[in-house]
C-alpha cells in the first residue's frame, strides 16, 4: 500500500470528529453547575476535572512556600474536601470558570475554618488523588527560580496541565490508529517554529508525499482544535466564553 | 560548619529536582520548561489553535484519493481547496468561487470577541478602498465580506509565497534585495496617492509570484484594530512588533502616515541585507523597548559586503522621527535605483547621537514606554510590568567583594584573589543576572557598609568572605547579604583540601544563584560546575599572572607571559590561560612595545590551543575578537566574533567594552557609546571605559557630557590609582590651557607617593613642563622614561634623542639639537625597517626628519603615515597621524599644508587639544600665523571667546 494512501484515509479519527452532538451539552462544568441537587453524573464530573487540574493547585501551594509533604496534604484535603461537600450552592452562585472557581475555593480552604475540617478529613484518610500519581509527578515542583507571584504560576501551569491532557488525548488516538509515528513528526510541526523540521522533512521521514503530509497535518491540527475546545470548553459556563479563555491562557503563557 | 562540603571534582549540585527552562523557543522566544507538554512550546502550540473555529468551516474531506483536490469544506461561495498560510490575522486558502469558477486566495479573519461591528464596517470600507488600487505590484482584491462573525476577502491567487518563506529558502544578493525594495517602494507610492496607507509592510505581506515579481497584499488591513489605539490589539493583529514604526508601537496614530510605510519598507529591506528584523528583543516587551530606546545595529556589521550607501539609506528609512525619514516611497525608490547605478545617493550618515535627538526630546522615551506598555499591559496584569518600571530599579544583582586573606603566608593573597575571580566569572555567564565586574568591586576591599555598596552599585546582594591557606589546607568562609535590609541571606564555611577548591567555589557559585534566584539555562549550570584546571600548581602560576594584569598589565607583560606559559605547560588543557595568554601578546603588540609579525604568530597559537581545548567557548571567541582588533585592525571580524562570544557572556563588561572600542576606531562613535555606556552599567566604576565615553564626547565637543563622564570616572577610580588625582588636571590643562593644577597635582605626588609611582606619571609630568617651559623639569622627566614609554602626542611612541633635540632649540644650541635629531633619526630608522607597514613609526621618522630640517623626506614620512594608517582605518589613531603631519608641515616652512592639516585635525571627532596648541613649544613654528591663531580661538573655551 502506497505510504500516501496510508495517511489520505488518516488516522480512524475521521468519526471522532464529525459524530456527536456539540460539546457543550455534556461539558463537565456545565454539568456541574446544572446539578440542582445530589447528582451522581456532576459528581463523577467534578471528580473528573479534578484530576486533570489539581497539578496548577498544587504548584499553587509550593509557591507559597509549602514543603512537598504538606503541600500534598493540603491539596488532596482540598479535593477531598470539595469533592465531599461539592459547595455546589456557591457554586452555582460563581458561575464563572471552573479555573477561577478552584483557586478561589482553594483560597478560602486556606482560612482557618477550612484547615479545621481538613485535620478531620485527613485522619480519615481520603486521597482522591491517588497517592503513586502524585508520587509520579513528584518531579514537578515550581521553580525556585522563578519570581511570578502564586495566581501566575496557578494559571500557566493550568495551561500546561489542559494542553497536556489535549495533547494526551491526541496521542492515544493516534496510537490506537497504529500511527503513533505520524504523532512524533506532526506535533514538531504545530507551534511552527523556525528550525523544526519542514513538512518535507516530514515526509521525507515518514516517506510520504507532500501532499500527504500537508493533508495529514491540516486533519491533525484540526483536531487538536477541535480538542482543545473541547477541553477548554469543560472548564466554562457557556460556549461564548471558550474562545475568550483560549486567549487568556495564551496572554497568561506569553506573560 | 561543613566539613568537605563536596567530593572533589563532583558537580555540586543539592536542590531537588526542579522545573528547568530546557530552551528558548526560535519562534517566540518564550522559555520552554522541563515539564512543557510534548517538550513542545506551550505558548505557540496554543496559538496555533487561533484564528478558527473547527465547526464553522471545516468539514472533513472524504478521503478522496488525490489529496491536491480534496475539498477542505465551503465557506460561503468557496470550496477551501487547500490551507496555503496563517498567521494572526487570520487563515488563507487557496479556494474556487463556485458561481466564477475561478481559483482564488481566501483570508479569513477570525476576529473573536473583540471585533465590534465598527471596527467590521471600517475593515471594509479600507479594503474595499484597497480594491480600488490598479496596479501589478498589489495584490488585486476580488470581494470582501462578513460571514458567521469572521471577516473574509477573496484576492487573486499569486502561485509562489511569501518573502519571508522564499528567502528563507534561498537568501537574496544585496543588488537583488535594493531592486526588489525599490519596486515595492514604488507601488507603495503608488498607493499613497491615493490616499491608502498600508500600515503593516513586512515580509509576510509581500509576495512574490513565479517570476519573482512582488506583489504587496493586505493593504489597510492593520487599520481594523487600530483606531481603539490599543497596543495589544495591534500586536495581536499584527503579530510581532519586530517591523514596526516607532509612531505605531506607542499607538500614537495620528502620526501614522506615508513615512509610517517608509519606515516598513525600510525594515524589510534591512530583513534582507541581514537576514535579521531591525529590533527582536525575546519579548514583545523587549521589542518595543529596544524599538523605542536603541538605534538598530548598522546593516554593515551583519554583512559587511554591505556597501555603506546602502547601509545609510536603509537606516534613513528606519530613522525614529517620521520627519527623518525619506519624504515619501518614491524618494526612496528613486534613491535605491541611484545606488543600483552607482551614482551618488541623497542619504547622508547620520551617525552620532543627534540623530534622534529631536524626535526623542518632542517623545522622551519614558514617556513612550508608558504609553506602550500601559496599553500592553492591560492584557498582561499590571503587576508584571510594574517591577520592570519602577524607579530606581534595584536589581537583583550582585556584587562579589575581595575575599579577605586570612593565610599566614602574604603570597596566598593571589589564591584569594582567584577564589574570588573565579565564583565571580562563574556568576557572569548567567545571562539573569546582573554582576559587578571585578575592576569596579575592588575598592571595597575593606569597607564594611553593604547598604552602601548596594547603592553605589546598584545591586541588591553583596558576596563576600575571607579564605585562608596553610600547606594542603584552605579555609573558606562566604556570606550573602542582602544590601537592601543588611541580613544574611546565606553564609557557609568550609574546611577541606586544597583539592577541593574547585567544587567549593562551584557550590558558592550555585548557592548564590540559587539565593537570587536566578534562572539557569543547562550550559550555564554547566558553566558554573566546570574546574578550570586539574592542576593545582598551574592554578596558582594563572592565579599570579591574573593579579598582575588586575594590578598594570602595560608594566608587568613579560611577567604575565611568563608566568600563563608555565601554567599551560603544566596544563595543556588549561582554557582560561591560552585566552589570558593570547591577548597579553595581543597587548603587547598593540601597544607598540612589539609590533612585529612574530608575537601575533605567538597569540594565534594561544588562539588555537584555547579552540582546540574549548570549542565554541565565548571567551575563547572574544580572545579571538581581540586578536582581529589589536593584531589585524579587523574590526567587522571582531565584531562578529564577539556577537558570538556575547551568547555565552552575556554580563561581560569586556565584550561590550571591546564592542565599544572597535566600534570607536571604525568611526561609529553614537555605536561606540552605546556598547560603552552597557559596559559601564556591568562594570560601573572601570575608569577605562568611563573616560573612553568622556573622550568620545570631548573629540565631539560635548562639554557638559565630557565633564559628567570623567567625573564619573575620577569617583569610580580607586584611590591609589594616580590618575585619581591627575584627570581633573589634565581636564584644565587641555580644555583651558590652564597647567598649574597639574603642575600642583604632580609636585604633590612627588612629595606623598613612591619613586615609582613618579616614573609612571613622567609622561603627565614631560607634558606639562614642556608647556611651562621649564626645560629641567622636562629634563629630569624624560630621564625618567624609557625609549618605549616615550610619545608624541597620544599614540605615536618616539625616542630619547627627538626630545633631546626640541630641548636644545628651545636652548638655542641648534649644533646640539642636530646632532640629537640625527641620533633620534638612526633609531627611528631601525624602528621603521622592524615594521615598514606601521603608520605611526613613519610618523615618528617625519618629526625627527623635520627636526633635521630635512623637507623632502619629513613631508614624504609624515604622508606615508598617514597611507598606511588613514582616519578610516582608525578613526582615533588615524586622526592624530593628521595632526602629526600638521606638525611636520609647521616644522618645515610650509604653513600652507600645516593649517590646511590642523583644520581636518580639529574637525571632531578632534586629535589636538587646545591647550596642546596654546601652550606647547612643538607648535611654537605657526605661532602669530593669522589661520593658526584662528584655529585657536575657536577651540578655546566659551567665557575666553
Amino acid at each position: 500500500m502506497p505510504a500516501d494512501d496510508k495517511v489520505s484515509s488518516p488516522t480512524g479519527l475521521n468519526g471522532i470528529t464529525q459524530t456527536g452532538p456539540s460539546p457543550f451539552v455534556t461539558t463537565r462544568w456545565s454539568v456541574v453547575l446544572a446539578a440542582q441537587e445530589e447528582s451522581p453524573a456532576a459528581e463523577e464530573a467534578l471528580d473528573n476535572l479534578c484530576r486533570i487540574y489539581w497539578k496548577p493547585l498544587y504548584a499553587f501551594v509550593r509557591r507559597q512556600g509549602l514543603n512537598r509533604d504538606d503541600a500534598r496534604d493540603l491539596t488532596q484535603g482540598f479535593f477531598a474536601l470539595l469533592l465531599e461537600r461539592r459547595d455546589l450552592e456557591s457554586l452555582r452562585k460563581e458561575k464563572g470558570r471552573f479555573r477561577s472557581y478552584l483557586l478561589t475555593a482553594f483560597k478560602h480552604f486556606l482560612t482557618d475554618e477550612w484547615r479545621r475540617a481538613m485535620a478531620i478529613k485527613r485522619g480519615k484518610g481520603q486521597k482522591p488523588i491517588p497517592l503513586d500519581e502524585m508520587g509520579a509527578e513528584e518531579r514537578i515542583e515550581v521553580m525556585p527560580v522563578d519570581r511570578a507571584t502564586p495566581e501566575l504560576i496557578y494559571e500557566r501551569r493550568w495551561a500546561s496541565a489542559l494542553l497536556e491532557r489535549v495533547l494526551n488525548r491526541l496521542k492515544e488516538e493516534y496510537r490506537a490508529a497504529g500511527t503513533t509515528q505520524l504523532f512524533d513528526a506532526l506535533k514538531q510541526l504545530l507551534p511552527d517554529e523556525p528550525g523544526a523540521p519542514s513538512q518535507a522533512e516530514v515526509g521525507q521521514l515518514l516517506g510520504m508525499r507532500a501532499n500527504a503530509v500537508r493533508q495529514a497535518f491540516y486533519r491533525f491540527r484540526q483536531r487538536y482544535q477541535s480538542l482543545l475546545r473541547e477541553e477548554i470548553a469543560h472548564t466554562v459556563a457557556s460556549p461564548g466564553e471558550v474562545e475568550d479563555e483560549l486567549r487568556h491562557l495564551i496572554t497568561i503563557v506569553r506573560a | 560548619m561543613k566539613s568537605c562540603a563536596v567530593p572533589s571534582g563532583e558537580p555540586v549540585r543539592d536542590s531537588p529536582a526542579v522545573i528547568r527552562i530546557i530552551r528558548i523557543c526560535r519562534k517566540c522566544g518564550g522559555k520552554i520548561f522541563s515539564d512543557a507538554p510534548e517538550g513542545l512550546c506551550t505558548g505557540c502550540v496554543l496559538e496555533a489553535a487561533l484564528g478558527m473555529s473547527p465547526e464553522s468551516e471545516v468539514a472533513d474531506g472524504s478521503g478522496s484519493a488525490t489529496p491536491a483536490t480534496t475539498s477542505l469544506g465551503e465557506f460561503g461561495d468557496y470550496e477551501l481547496l487547500e490551507e496555503i498560510g496563517r498567521g494572526g490575522q487570520g487563515i488563507v486558502f487557496r479556494a474556487r468561487q463556485k458561481n466564477l469558477n475561478r481559483v482564488v486566495a481566501l483570508k479569513v479573519i477570525g476576529l473573536g470577541q473583540w471585533a465590534t461591528k465598527a471596527h467590521l464596517r471600517r475593515f471594509r470600507r479600507e479594503a474595499e478602498a484597497a480594491a480600488r488600487l490598479d496596479h501589478p505590484g498589489i495584490v488585486p482584491i476580488y470581494e470582501v465580506g462578513e460571514r458567521d462573525g469572521s471577516c473574509y476577502f477573496s484576492m487573486k491567487l499569486i502561485e509562489g509565497g511569501q518573502l519571508d518563506e522564499v528567502v528563507r529558502r534561498a537568501p537574496l544578493s544585496i543588488r537583488l534585495a535594493a531592486k526588489l525594495i525599490a519596486q515595492i517602494a514604488r507601488t507603495v507610492h503608488h498607493a499613497h496617492e491615493f490616499g491608502i496607507i498600508h500600515r503593516d509592510i513586512k515580509p509576510g505581506n509581500v509576495l512574490l509570484d513565479t517570476q519573482g515579481q512582488p506583489h504587496l497584499t493586505d493593504f489597510g488591513l492593520a487599520r481594523l484594530v487600530e483606531a481603539d489605539s490599543t497596543v495589544t490589539r495591534t500586536l495581536e493583529v499584527m503579530g510581532t512588533p519586530s517591523y514596526m514604526a516607532p509612531e505605531q508601537a506607542t499607538g500614537n496614530n495620528a502620526d501614522v502616515g506615508r513615512a509610517t510605510d517608509v519606515y516598513g519598507l525600510g525594515a524589510v529591506l534591512y530583513q534582507l541585507l541581514t537576514g535579521h528584523p531591525p529590533f527582536a528583543g525575546g519579548t514583545t516587551y523587549e521589542t518595543i523597548k529596544l524599538l523605542l530606546e536603541t538605534e538598530p545595529r548598522p546593516p554593515r556589521l551583519w554583512n559587511r559586503k554591505i556597501d555603506r550607501d546602502l547601509s545609510t539609506i536603509c537606516l534613513k528609512c528606519l530613522e525614529k522621527d517620521p520627519a527623518r525619514r525619506y519624504s515619501s516611497a518614491l524618494a526612496l525608490a528613486e534613491d535605491l535605483e541611484h545606488w543600483l547605478k552607482h551614482e551618488p545617493v541623497a542619504a547622508r550618515r547620520t551617525g552620532l547621537v543627534t540623530r534622534s535627538t529631536k524626535w526623542m526630546r518632542r517623545n522622551p522615551t519614558s514617556a513612550l514606554l508608558a504609553a506602550a506598555l500601559v496599553a500592553l499591559a492591560t492584557a498582561v496584569g499590571w503587576n508584571l510590568w510594574k517591577s520592570e518600571l519602577s524607579q530606581p530599579p534595584l536589581t537583583t544583582g550582585i556584587a562579589v567583594l575581595p575575599f579577605e586573606n586570612l593565610s599566614e603566608q602574604k603570597e596566598n593573597a593571589a589564591f584569594v584573589d582567584g577564589l574570588q575571580d573565579d565564583i565571580l566569572t562563574k556568576l557572569a555567564k548567567i545571562a539573569d543576572l546582573k554582576v559587578i565586574s571585578r575592576t569596579s568591586v575592588m575598592e571595597y576591599r575593606a569597607q564594611q557598609n553593604v547598604r552602601r555598596i548596594g547603592q553605589a552599585l546598584r545591586v541588591s546582594h553583596v558576596l563576600e568572605g575571607s579564605a585562608s591557606r596553610n600547606g594542603n589546607k584552605i579555609h573558606v568562609n562566604a556570606q550573602l547579604i542582602d544590601t537592601r535590609s543588611d541580613t544574611h541571606a546565606w553564609a557557609e564555611q568550609y574546611d577541606c583540601d586544597w583539592n577541593d577548591l574547585f567544587a567549593i567555589q562551584s557550590e558558592i557559585a550555585q548557592k548564590v544563584a540559587e539565593q537570587l534566584r536566578a534562572r539557569l539555562s543547562s550550559s550555564e549550570q554547566l558553566a558554573i560546575e566546570r574546574k578550570p584546571t586539574s592542576d593545582l600548581v598551574a592554578y596558582d602560576l594563572y592565579s599570579r599572572a591574573i593579579a598582575l594584569i588586575q594590578q598594570d598589565e602595560a608594566a608587568n607583560g613579560p611577567k604575565i607571559i611568563d608566568l600563563l606559559n608555565q601554567a599551560v605547560t603544566r596544563d595543556p588543557s588549561f582554557f582560561e590561560a591560552y585566552c589570558q595568554l593570547a591577548a597579553a601578546h595581543d597587548a603587547v603588540y598593540f601597544d607598540d612595545r612589539d609590533h612585529t609579525p612574530a608575537r601575533l604568530t605567538k597569540a594565534r597559537a594561544a588562539i588555537q590551543n584555547a579552540f582546540r581545548t574549548r570549542p565554541n567557548a565565548g571567551e575563547a571567541h572574544l580572545a579571538q575578537a581581540l586578536h582581529l582588533y589589536k593584531g589585524y585592525r579587523d574590526y567587522d571580524g571582531a565584531l562578529a566574533e564577539l556577537e558570538v562570544a556575547r551568547q555565552t557572556l552575556p554580563n561581560d563588561a569586556r565584550v561590550f567594552r571591546l564592542m565599544g572600542s572597535i566600534q570607536r576606531r571604525d568611526g561609529h562613535f553614537a555605536e561606540a557609546i552605546q556598547d560603552l555606556q552597557r559596559a559601564a552599567e556591568l562594570d560601573p566604576r572601570d575608569p577605562v571605559t568611563l573616560n573612553t565615553v568622556s573622550y568620545i564626547h570631548r573629540q565631539f565637543g560635548r562639554i557638559a557630557e565630557a565633564r559628567m563622564w570623567l567625573d564619573r570616572a575620577v569617583a569610580g577610580a580607586r584611590s591609589d590609582d594616580v590618575y585619581k588625582q591627575l584627570a581633573l588636571p589634565d581636564w584644565e590643562l587641555d580644555m583651558n590651557a590652564d597647567p598649574r593644577p597639574m603642575h600642583q597635582a604632580i609636585a604633590s605626588i612627588r612629595a606623598t607617593r613612591p619613586a615609582a609611582v613618579w616614573t609612571s606619571i613622567a609622561n603627565f609630568r614631560l607634558d606639562c613642563a614642556l608647556d611651562e617651559r621649564d626645560i629641567a623639569a622636562a629634563k629630569e622627566a624624560l630621564r625618567a622614561l624609557r625609549d618605549d614609554e616615550i610619545a608624541v602626542g597620544p599614540q605615536i611612541q618616539i625616542n630619547h634623542g627627538f626630545f633631546e633635540g626640541l630641548f636644545a632649540r628651545m636652548e638655542k644650541d641648534e649644533q646640539r639639537a642636530q646632532r640629537e635629531f640625527a641620533a633620534a633619526r638612526a633609531e627611528q630608522k631601525k624602528v621603521v625597517q622592524a615594521q615598514p607597514e606601521f603608520g605611526p613609526a613613519w610618523g615618528a621618522l617625519g618629526l625627527i626628519d623635520a627636526g633635521l630640517g630635512r623637507k623632502e623626506d619629513a613631508l614624504r614620512e609624515g604622508r606615508r603615515a598617514l597611507e598606511l594608517l588613514p582616519p578610516e582605518k582608525d578613526a582615533i589613531l588615524g586622526k592624530v597621524l593628521v595632526r602629526n603631519l600638521a606638525l611636520i608641515a609647521a616644522w618645515v616652512g610650509e604653513r600652507d599644508l600645516a593649517c590646511e592639516q590642523l583644520a581636518i585635525a580639529i574637525a571632531p571627532p578632534q586629535s589636538v587639544t587646545y591647550g596642546a596648541l596654546k601652550l606647547s613649544p612643538l607648535w611654537d613654528p605657526l605661532r602669530r600665523d593669522p589661520r593658526f591663531e584662528k584655529i585657536v580661538a575657536s577651540l578655546a573655551p566659551k567665557e575666553h571667546r
